[in-house]
């Protein structure tokens, strides 16, 4: 099993269409993914009409005293499952703390999910928080959104120096333009190739699209509702992109 | 996750099911599809007695295998099979999950196709007022068809609940409500049931066991004809199997329902018209010959891993000579045994012997017969008497001849025990069956030791004579003839322990009430 995060300190990136398209696309192809939304406002939840509350709540979830399992529910497609969010879930890091080994938390949760899911894939809230580091702690790749703009590169430059301060093993980032707008002069510059190379950033990139936008109206995935868009070619390539860049146990045949 | 299924009943329209659905949810029509499930099992339904399924799905041109164990209506395990033909053997199947747990749960027997069903399938989402799906139901409608396709020879509909992790609550609802509505809850095994009856032949229909229902008044020849009546059927289905080479227990099916008939028959004198009871036994014993050649090897076949597997690696090669030079002469032997087979007078034979056994037994037999319990008692407690003479006359300076012949006594004894267990309280018969099964198990141990020790010598001396024995043949042979010595040594030593508890006071109460000729007739039926 892998664990993925779409993570970024900022909001309103792109994280949570992310997350959604990315883990439809990875269930498309074969494999069995659990999405776990961990954002207390609940969007990737809302995305898949998916609106149940987490029994117990994260406090007996971080105390290992739920079996993350029973609270799956499975979205509309094939080998796509969720894990609900919960307004609970804004109190992650004051019941984090209270464990032992508060920074490693996340990963031991998430053990036994193994038997059941090739992929988990994490749709992260903003910030920059001790939920924040578990995940950086946890996931074998990060996948970062970031808009085309000076201020976005900075902030996922923060968030590498934040893993060097707190000797993160430095996880595997896999940053890529998102909202890319070529009308703008600045979205134009920053994704060429050799500033986009020199920056580390993937070569496939999410272009602003209304096609995009309409998720929150259709509650479902780009590919699914829409599969013959340029958003969904979009997603498509970003996803082969991630997945070829992925450690090889992960891959499937 | 909940899957379940349900049977629409034949009267009901189309879409009757929806009208039992829980309120608050719509139903959404999905798209339509065909299925075609092609039934594998042993011949005598090993994978179906346990409540297993498996079968070979044919689904938009993709073929796969799919495992359904337990009864559960979700496959556990799915291999794609992209072969036209169906596995015979769990080993064609590579290493896999799948070949393991069909290995086990077939032994030596090999799969076969056991029926065929065809269906339409509907697939309804039931939606939610978020109109998020919380459960998907498949409408079907079976047809089944022989194995080789062509007619439609029976149909039925199901209606599938195929549930979704996290919302159990909702499928079991449907299926509360369904079955609240008499609608009956099937299993996968039901859909095998109804494939198999239309292909003619019932699912779980045949075990190697003999199964009549005998009155204990009947008159005894009566009885007799409607045991070797099965055993004839045994005899017949088997070498069609035998034939087809499918695995090597129909072969041993049909010797065993041979020496049965011939067994009982030994018993029949003065009860059955003397011209047929010794034709019978001839030409049945006849039959038995032609198929002792192919047996034995097939039985050093199907040790071979065994033999592998006791010796060490570097007399492979060895082990290697002595299987081609098995496989050779089962091939010729097999050829022997099926021109016999297919031999005028055994032809013949049979045929009579189906007309004589099926005709009313007033016309020829015997008048003043005795009722078949009586019969049956008396015959069984003098067997028993004299097994139980001669095991106590063996001590360990007695040949191996005289537990040869006791061994051929129990198995007489064995085979009256369940020709007549429907005349018998139910629990002792069984009992006792057990502890006769046990004590043959020692003698069966030592005597199969000593004819394969045997065999193998003789073998070797057919390939010396060739000029086929290569060293490491030889030395394989030998330990192994060595291993087997050891064995029927063991087997021999403990038999005394074996006798003794099988003729022990305890069992000899049990064999004395049950059948012995006096009063003392306690629990038997009138
Ligand atoms: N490529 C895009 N083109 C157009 N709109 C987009 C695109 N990606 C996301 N959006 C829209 O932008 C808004 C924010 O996106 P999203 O929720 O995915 O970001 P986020 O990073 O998860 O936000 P938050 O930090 O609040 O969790 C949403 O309304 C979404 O529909
Ligand atoms: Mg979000």
């Amino acid at each position: 099993m892998i664990y993925l995060a779409v993570h970024n300190m900022k909001g309103g990136v792109g994280k949570t269409a992310t997350a959604v398209n990315l883990a439809y696309l990875a269930a498309d192809e074969g494999a069995r993914v659990l999405l776990w939304d961990l954002d207390p406002q609940g969007a990737s939840s809302f995305y898949l009409r998916i609106r149940d509350k987490v029994k117990g709540g994260a406090r007996k979830l971080i105390q290992g005293k739920k079996d993350l399992l029973s609270l799956v529910k499975a979205t509309d497609f094939e080998r796509f499952d969720l894990l609900p969010a919960d307004m609970s879930y804004r109190n992650f890091d004051i019941l984090l703390d209270a464990e032992k080994k508060s920074t490693r938390r996340l990963r031991q949760l998430m053990k036994p999910l193994g038997n059941d899911y090739d992929i988990v894939l994490l749709d992260c809230p903003p910030g920059l928080t001790l939920l924040s580091e578990n995940i950086l702690r946890a996931a074998d790749a990060i996948i970062v959104p970031l808009i085309p703009t000076t201020l976005s590169i900075r902030s996922h430059e923060q968030t590498v120096e934040f893993c060097r301060e707190n000797d993160i093993r430095t996880p595997n980032f896999l940053p890529f333009f998102s909202m890319v707008d070529r009308r703008k002069k600045l979205h134009r510059e920053l994704t060429q190739d050799e500033t986009r190379k020199a920056l580390g950033i993937l070569s496939s990139a999410i272009p602003y699209s209304s096609d995009i936008e309409r998720m929150g109206i259709e509650r479902a995935p780009v590919p699914a509702f829409a599969p013959r868009t340029t958003a969904a070619g979009c997603y498509r390539a970003l996803w082969r992109e991630i997945r070829d860049r992925l450690p090889a146990r992960t891959r499937r045949a | 996750m909940i899957h379940a299924i349900y049977r629409i009943p034949d009267d009901a329209g189309s879409l009757t099911w929806l009208a039992r659905l829980p309120t608050g949810l719509t139903v959404a029509k999905g798209p339509a599809s065909r299925i075609d499930w092609l039934f594998l099992d042993s011949f005598d339904w090993r994978l179906f007695r346990a409540g297993h399924v498996l079968r070979l799905a044919e689904r938009d041109g993709g073929r796969r295998l799919e495992w359904l164990p337990d009864r559960t209506a979700e496959p556990a395990l799915v291999t794609e099979w992209p072969g036209k033909a169906p596995p015979s053997w769990p080993a064609e199947l590579g290493m896999s999950p799948l070949a393991e747990t069909l290995a086990a749960a077939l032994d030596i027997r090999a799969l076969m196709p056991v029926g065929r069903a065809t269906a339409r399938s509907r697939e309804f989402a039931l939606l939610d007022d978020n109109e998020k799906t919380v459960a998907r139901l498949h409408e079907r409608e079976f047809a089944a068809r022989g194995l080789a396709g062509g007619r439609r020879t029976g149909r039925f509909r199901t209606i599938d609940i195929d549930g979704l992790r996290g919302y159990g609550k909702i499928s079991r609802r449907i299926g509360q409500a369904f079955r609240q509505a008499g609608v009956a809850a099937l299993t996968p095994t039901d859909v095998v049931a109804f494939a198999a009856a239309a292909n003619g032949r019932p699912a779980g229909g045949y075990s190697g066991k003999v199964d009549v229902v005998l009155r204990p008044g009947q008159p005894a020849s009566s009885a007799a004809r409607a045991i070797l009546r099965d055993l004839l059927d045994t005899i017949e289905v088997n070498e069609a199997g035998t034939r087809r080479d499918i695995d090597s227990e129909f072969l041993h099916d049909y010797r065993v329902a041979l020496r049965r008939s011939r067994s009982l028959l030994k018993h029949l004198s003065g009860l059955l018209p003397e011209a047929e009871r010794t034709r019978a036994r001839l030409r049945l014993q006849r039959l038995a010959a032609s198929t002792g050649e192919t047996r034995d090897l097939d039985v050093y076949l199907l040790h071979m891993t065994e033999y592998r597997k006791a010796l060490p690696k570097r007399l492979g090669p060895g082990i290697d000579v002595l299987a081609a030079h098995i496989a050779a002469k089962r091939g010729k032997a097999r050829q022997r045994m099926l021109r016999y087979f297919s031999a005028r007078p055994t032809r013949q034979f049979l045929a009579d012997w189906r007309r004589f056994l099926e005709q009313a037994p007033e016309d020829a037999d015997v008048e003043d017969q005795p009722g078949a319990l009586d019969f049956a008692r008396a015959r069984i407690w003098k067997v028993y008497r004299r097994i139980v003479r001669d095991g106590a006359a063996i001590d360990d300076n007695s040949p191996a001849e005289a537990l040869h012949e006791l061994r051929k006594r129990c198995k007489d004894l064995r085979y009256l025990m369940e020709f007549f267990r429907s005349l018998f309280p139910k629990r002792d018969i069984t009992v006792l069956i057990g502890q006769l099964k046990r004590f043959q198990d020692n003698l069966g141990a030592f005597q199969d030791y000593a004819v394969q020790a045997e065999t193998l010598r003789a073998y070797e001396t057919e390939l010396r004579a060739g000029d086929a024995l290569p060293r490491k043949a030889e030395e394989a042979i030998e330990a192994l003839v060595e291993q087997f010595d050891g064995r029927m040594h063991a087997a021999r030593a403990e038999f005394q322990a074996r006798f003794g508890r099988f003729a022990g006071t305890e069992n000899d109460k049990r064999f004395r009430a049950l059948f012995r000729g006096d009063k003392t007739r306690k629990g038997i039926p009138a």
